[in-house]
């Protein structure tokens, strides 16, 4: 018996180690899928990690966190929460995004600076404590000069090893921090050598940071630790029902979870895409092995007739699948880490989506996503395998044995029913809402669609072959009567094209739809002439009310709106929703309104963004409550606006409205609408002058326009990276295919060299045909695209992301795709003839077995 | 007319250290229309060498090939091609008729490279001459093995070739039909007018030739 | 005093900007009020009230003796001072709380820090009031209902004392006037209230007991207190048998020999004498080795004073060996501090602590 499986071994995985380069195509595009799951994983991975690892530095041996939104809440919640019997310590926090002034600044990216009570948070967050009588050895200190300066020292404050690199800063070194639009002045104290390598951050007492910052009696968060024997859940239940609106109370871990939410639905989508790689390969090593099928018939239908059962067939085939599919993987593994690496190294761990800033991730060890894309891998090459291996099964030994052509394989793979059933099922799942926040009908929808139009591909190149003429031309005759005859053979080239044709088209249609969307937004939101702003929306620049009269006084200026950014802490499992007050009343036009309704005199209204509608279920007209300044306010909203910057949520409100609720005067952009005959340059120049000129941006709109667009090319650079991989893969699948075919075709072409064929017109033949097939699987992705794409937008995007965009189809690059792809399918096809052409046409014609 | 003038060809040694081999040996052979030969040989003594010269998929080493006073090898080898084409015909031990053309189709092939018109009558006679006017729609893989020999010696005739070179036409069948399309081949190309080669090693199928050579282990051709 | 020695470590580790502040000079001719100058001195630069004494307890029907020892120390570090912040950390309180207890033959100890501010750390003016989260100590009452409330819980014990003063308060020095070193620069005001009479409960292991027994306060404060030069000191503070109460102390010069000493003696009839450098003299008699931090401790010494009334010799030892305080995982202090017994030829004089400084390594204030 074992000498059976010994023989079986050598004839089915046997010819994987003689004929290697059949095999190689298929292990490389795993491979390539494979590294492509890991690499994404990894980064994932990683980033998560890192990004969890900071949360746990500040929030160190914390029970429970008490936080609000980025604007803070009062701090005489801290001895409230101090003196509560089930409470053991309590640590107040301060975090400010300090934006870096001078040499430092330069390449951008805010300092999260983190003010802390050194005796509150001794015991909490160890981590962020500098470690005693730093640079000098305690006892050798003799004079008071040789001390080095402390942490309550004023304007001292401490480094994380990675942000003094970052930085290029030292012991000892100056800092400036931008504060309104002043500057703060720190003296580097030293170094948390106990923050780990990748977290960007700073400590500083609260009281200097309170103080520098203009930040007094304000709070961020409140860290707590109970008492022993005091229960979590009860005592997170009583504190939270006392907090006041818009402060929360959460546990680490549940602060770790709504991190990680942050940036969810961009990780999950890196991960489709990564699997559309693997799914690619999968059709790569289905062709291949079809082939292989189709090649090895006779040598199939002799193990038959000699007595394999079909069940031992199939068995055999899948195995040598699962070989190719580990080989892959084993291969793709250390590639995908490779990937990995470089991609935390060169574009950060979000891959250049801007969500987890201030963190320079380590290469984590993903254990689970490293298995799941190796079983993924071995999967996807077995799943090729399978149906090629039933066809094997299932042809008729005699018949194989007798005739030599393979012109009747896969006449079978024509039923229409199972692919017309996932279509109908993509149609009916894609209307359903969101799990978890996340799209996941939308991707079954997408994958059903896709396996849909494969599944049909057989019926429909029939029905388009049939209707071909037959041309005049014998060697294009020959090849429009080879697709008539086989056009289960044509399928499987043309499956390949159709996948990677129907999922780069759909990212480019969605893709551009989206830029095209945003371009038209952007034009919207920034209808100003000119823009002047203190910093980034969080971070520590603002325009205090002497500010604001000196740039409303400064001479050309016809309109002068200023905004203020603020954040909501609306629901403790969600992100912050962004806050901002400007003038609203004369001048809604400003934003893109989607709808609106009439505000009941003395209501307050407020616009939403299309995030509140989908994520806290906000309605047109609805009466909502909003917690400024620690009361709740009862406001309506008074219209749905799409904004694209803030995938979380925005509230706009009158900037009148909210100086009255808050109290609070600053402002953070200001737009300026120029007066007629003035001049930009002078205008620039009066506002620099009258503000100090290294703390402030000016922009025109149509910079803003550029830098947004950069940043949202950057942002699509990683999924087309990846696309353009799937595409490739596809693309090989199809050459491999027809190579393959062509090989198995050797006999024929030296008939038809006998019969009088030259050398060039056989060439021409195969060319025709790759043209066709390919045409055909342009045809049906782009077909298939377009439904994808709207999947995209509507259902993927919408619940992902929140926001809508107008459909826009890029014909002339879809176009110019479609005839690149044919363009090279034909090549491929040229290619493959000459490659059997090399072998002797005559003596295949002699080959007998 | 088919003349082989003093052709030779020499293999190139299989190892190095070995002289080089001489399959074929200074051959002559003059052919004309209604001739109707046999060759005969051991398995490797360079009988489908020769025939691959005659139809010109093969160079000489020396001594040149004429099918009606051309030399093929003065023609490139798409000459050589349309001279095939329009000139031979050819019936393989495997019958090698395409699968995804019907019965008419494989046989008009000839006809459409030749750009000869109109195609469809002379299918249909063609069939009829081999009696397989019934089946002109059919796929090959409908057909016998002795019918796709018969599709095959239609094909090899439907454009009137001057040659047709048959290489172990029955191999593949059994000794009845073998007989029956042995008969046909030679009544096609005697009907025809063109000469006939039929190169095999059984004595049965030589014995429907009106002459039988042999190519001996030394490389020449001679009457057997 | 020994609070100092924390609490200075520490903060020497977080602000060294004092540089920039006046801080008010001890002088001999301010007198102490009392109980006015039982409450905070904000503007010196430490300050600190401090109890140390020996407990009684009936535990399983059998009497136990334990030391203890709490501190409620405040600094101005000169930091900070014009912050406007309520968070500014302009005055520092710490507190610090041990127990000696022979059965376990360890020191067990807990402590707080915290910024004044925000009714959750204060030390008041005017009268002893100080607290630090749930940690306090202060005086309530007037002549014999008068008692100074020591609340303190820490993760391993907990005790609640209410200590009565038997005696008016002790002016050390002259007249409250402590001098340190040679240079009088180095002085701080400086009283005690010895012979407090103790009761209360401890909590220890999950179980409370009431106490009773004698305790011993001091109230320092002082801008400038230690010398460059000196590396630590020796200090007791006893409650005589006969009622009386000997406070004694040395600085020890890098080289380990006085650099200054001094105390104060008050005899069982009331009468205070002030022990000047040349009367008071500290004899190392048995060393013992920590075995965690490797410090070398003379916990047995002797003790010779010359007094108006003829020399005084008593030998001082131990309640037990292991009395080390090691924080050096919090705030880096290293030092003995235990119960201790004064006795001559082997009979008891009195019960009190004995505090060993700087036999680590040089402190730095």
């Amino acid at each position: 018996m074992s000498g059976m499986r010994a023989v079986l071994a050598h004839a089915f995985l046997g010819h994987l180690v003689q004929q290697p380069g059949r095999a190689l195509m298929s292990v490389l595009a795993l491979a390539l899928g494979v590294a492509l799951g890991v690499a994404v994983s990894v980064v994932n991975r990683s980033a998560l990690d890192e990004f969890g690892r900071g949360l746990r530095t500040v929030s160190g041996q914390a029970d429970i966190e008490v936080r609000g939104a980025r604007g803070g809440f009062d701090e005489s919640l801290y001895p409230q929460l101090a003196q509560r019997p089930e409470v053991e310590t309590v640590s107040p926090l301060l975090e400010i995004d300090a934006k870096p002034l001078g040499a430092a600044g330069e390449g951008g990216g805010a300092l999260k600076l983190i003010g802390l009570d050194v005796f509150r948070a001794a015991s909490l967050s160890v981590a962020l404590i500098p470690p005693p009588a730093q640079g000098t050895g305690r006892g050798e200190r003799t004079a008071e000069s040789a001390r080095a300066p402390g942490l309550l020292d004023e304007d001292t404050l401490y480094l994380s090893p990675a942000a003094a690199q970052r930085f290029g800063l030292a012991s000892g070194d100056a800092i400036a921090l931008q504060s309104g639009v002043g500057s703060a002045r720190f003296r580097i104290g030293g170094l948390l050598p106990a923050v780990g390598a990748g977290q960007m951050l700073a400590v500083t007492d609260i009281a200097t940071a309170q103080w520098r910052f203009e930040r007094l009696g304000v709070l961020t968060r409140i860290d707590l630790r109970l008492r022993e024997g005091v229960d979590a859940a009860s005592a997170l239940r009583a504190i939270g029902a006392d907090l006041p609106p818009g402060v929360f109370v959460a546990t680490p871990a549940q602060a770790e979870s709504q991190a990680a939410r942050l940036s969810r639905a961009y990780r999950v989508n890196l991960t489709m895409l990564a699997l559309i790689a693997l799914v690619t390969g999968a059709f790569l090593v289905f062709s291949a092995q079809a082939v292989n099928v189709v090649r090895r018939r006779a040598e199939l239908a002799f193990l038959r007739a000699a007595g394999i059962t079909r069940g031992a067939l199939v068995r055999w085939l899948l195995l040598e699948g699962a070989l190719i599919g580990a080989l892959g993987s084993l291969i793709g593994v250390p590639v995908g880490y490779a990937l990995a690496a470089l991609a935390l190294r060169l574009i950060g761990g979000d891959l250049g989506a801007g969500y987890f800033q201030g963190a320079a991730p380590a290469l984590a060890f993903d254990p689970w996503g490293t298995t799941g894309f190796v079983a993924l891998g071995i999967a996807a090459a077995m799943a090729g395998s399978a149906a090629p291996a039933i066809e094997a099964a299932r042809s008729d030994p005699a018949l194989a044995l007798k005739s030599g052509d393979a012109a009747d394989s896969f006449a079978r793979f024509g039923p229409v029913a199972p692919g017309l059933l996932c279509l109908s099922a993509a149609l009916a799942i894609v209307w359903l809402p969101p799990i978890g926040g996340l799209p996941v009908f939308g991707y079954a929808a997408i994958a059903l669609l896709l396996i849909g139009s494969v599944l049909i591909l057989p019926r429909l190149a029939r029905l388009l072959f049939a209707r071909l003429p037959t041309p005049r031309a014998p060697w294009l005759a020959l090849a429009v009567l080879q697709l008539r005859g086989a056009p289960h053979l044509a399928t499987l080239g043309a499956a390949g094209v159709l996948a990677a044709v129907a999922l780069a088209g759909a990212m480019a249609i969605m893709v551009g739809s989206f830029r095209q969307s945003v371009d038209v937004w952007l034009s919207q939101v920034l209808p100003a002439d000119l823009y002047l702003r203190a910093s980034r929306a969080g971070e520590s620049g603002h325009f205090d009310t002497a500010e604001q009269v000196a740039i409303q006084s400064t001479p050309g200026l016809a309109r002068i709106d200023f905004l203020r950014h603020q954040s909501l802490l609306l629901d403790p499992a969600l992100p912050q929703v962004a806050l901002i007050a400007r003038p609203l009343t004369a001048d809604r036009a400003a934003l893109p309104l989607l709808a609106s309704v009439t505000v009941p005199a003395g209501s307050i209204g407020v616009l939403a963004s299309e995030a509140m509608q989908d994520l806290y279920g906000w309605q047109l007209g609805q009466r909502v409550r909003l917690p400024l300044a620690g009361r709740e306010i009862e406001v309506v909203v008074a219209g749905i606006w799409r904004d694209y910057a803030r995938q979380h949520g925005a509230v706009a409100i009158d900037l009148a409205t909210y100086r009255t609720q808050t109290g609070d005067m600053r402002v953070n952009d200001v737009g300026l609408w120029l007066a007629p005959g003035a001049d930009t340059a002078q205008v620039a120049r009066a506002l620099r002058a009258r503000l100090p000129a290294d703390s402030i941006e000016l922009a025109e709109p149509g910079e803003i326009r550029k830098i947004s667009l950069g940043i949202f090319d950057r942002t699509f650079a990683v999924t087309y990276a990846l696309e353009a991989v799937a595409v490739a893969i596809g693309i090989a699948g199809v050459a491999a295919s027809f190579a393959a075919l062509a090989a198995a075709r050797r006999r024929e072409f030296g008939v038809l060299r006998h019969i009088g064929l030259t050398r060039g017109e056989i060439a021409r033949m195969l060319g025709a045909e790759g043209a066709l097939v390919a045409v055909l699987g342009v045809l049906t992705g782009l077909a298939t695209g377009t439904a994808i794409s709207l999947i995209l937008i509507h259902v993927v995007n919408r619940q992902s992301f929140h926001w809508s965009m107008e459909l826009v189809l890029p014909w002339g690059t879809l176009a110019l795709f479609g005839s690149a792809i044919t363009l090279l399918a034909t090549a491929a096809a040229v290619l493959s003839a000459r490659a059997a052409m090399q072998v002797d046409a005559v003596r295949a014609v002699r080959e007998d077995w | 007319m088919l003349r082989l003038v003093d052709l030779s060809k020499t293999l190139p040694a299989l190892q190095p250290d070995l002289p080089p081999r001489e399959l074929l040996r200074g051959i002559d052979l003059d052919l004309a229309a209604g001739d109707y030969v046999a060759i005969m040989g051991e398995s490797g003594c360079g009988k489908s060498t020769l025939l691959n010269l005659i139809a010109g998929l093969d160079r000489p080493s020396g001594g040149h090939v004429e099918l009606d006073g051309r030399n093929l090898s003065a023609l490139d080898d798409n000459g050589v091609t349309r001279l095939r084409a329009a000139r031979m015909g050819f019936v393989f031990q495997a019958f090698h008729v395409l699968p995804h053309l019907t019965v008419a189709q494989n046989v008009a092939l000839p006809l459409a490279l030749n750009r000869i018109e109109p195609i469809e009558p002379r299918v249909h006679e063609m069939l009829a001459a081999v009696d397989l006017a019934a089946r002109a729609g059919s796929r090959p893989r409908e057909l016998s093995g002795g019918e796709l020999q018969r599709v095959a010696i239609a094909r090899a005739l439907v454009h009137r070739p001057a040659l047709v070179l048959a290489d172990e036409p029955t191999g593949n069948l059994d000794p009845e039909t073998a007989e029956r399309i042995l008969a046909l081949l030679r009544e096609s190309v005697v009907a025809h007018q063109a000469i006939g080669i039929l190169v095999t090693h059984s004595h049965a199928a030589a014995a429907s030739a009106d002459r039988v050579l042999r190519l001996g282990r030394d490389g020449r051709l001679e009457p057997a | 005093m020994r609070a100092v020695l924390i609490a200075a470590l520490w903060l020497a580790s977080l602000a060294a900007g004092a540089a920039a502040v006046d801080y008010p000079v001890v002088r001999p001719e301010v007198s102490i009020d009392l109980p006015r100058d039982h409450g905070a001195h904000p503007a010196f630069r430490v300050e600190w009230w401090y109890v140390t004494g020996w407990l009684e307890a009936i535990e399983d029907g059998k009497p136990v003796t334990m030391g203890f020892q709490v501190t409620f120390f405040r600094v101005r570090p000169g930091v900070q001072e014009n912050n406007p912040s309520r968070f500014a950390a302009s005055q520092i309180l710490f507190a610090h709380a041990a127990l000696s207890d022979p059965r376990r033959g360890r020191l067990m100890h807990a402590e707080r820090t915290a910024r004044a501010g925000f009714g959750l750390a204060q030390a008041s003016e005017g009268d002893l009031d100080v607290r630090l989260d749930d940690w306090s100590m202060r005086r309530e009452g007037a002549g014999d209902g008068e008692a100074i409330l020591a609340r303190v819980a820490g993760r391993d014990f907990a005790y609640d004392l209410r200590l009565l003063p038997t005696g008016p308060a002790l002016l050390n020095g002259q007249r409250g006037f402590s001098q340190k070193a040679p240079d009088p620069r180095h002085s701080s005001h400086y009283y005690s209230l010895p012979q407090l009479a103790v009761s209360g409960k401890l909590t220890r292991e999950g179980r409370t007991l009431a106490v009773s027994g004698r305790a011993w306060f001091d109230h320092e404060w002082s801008s400038e207190y230690l010398p460059e030069t000196a590396s630590g000191w020796d200090w007791i503070g006893i409650n005589l048998a006969d009622g009386g109460a000997l406070m004694a102390f040395r600085m020890r010069g890098k080289d380990g020999a006085a650099l200054w000493a001094g105390g104060t003696l008050r005899r069982a009839d009331g009468r205070v004498e002030a022990l000047g450098p040349r009367d008071v003299a500290f004899e190392p008699q048995r060393e013992w080795t920590s075995p965690r931090t490797g410090s070398r401790y003379p916990v047995a010494m002797r003790v010779r004073l010359s007094t108006s009334l003829g020399p005084l010799v008593g030998e001082l030892t131990p309640l037990f060996d292991d009395q080390e305080l090691d924080s050096r995982r919090s705030t880096g202090a290293v030092y003995w501090e235990g119960a201790v017994v004064l006795s001559t030829g082997g009979k008891e004089l009195g019960r009190g602590y004995l505090e060993l400084t700087g036999y680590r390594e040089r402190l730095r204030m």
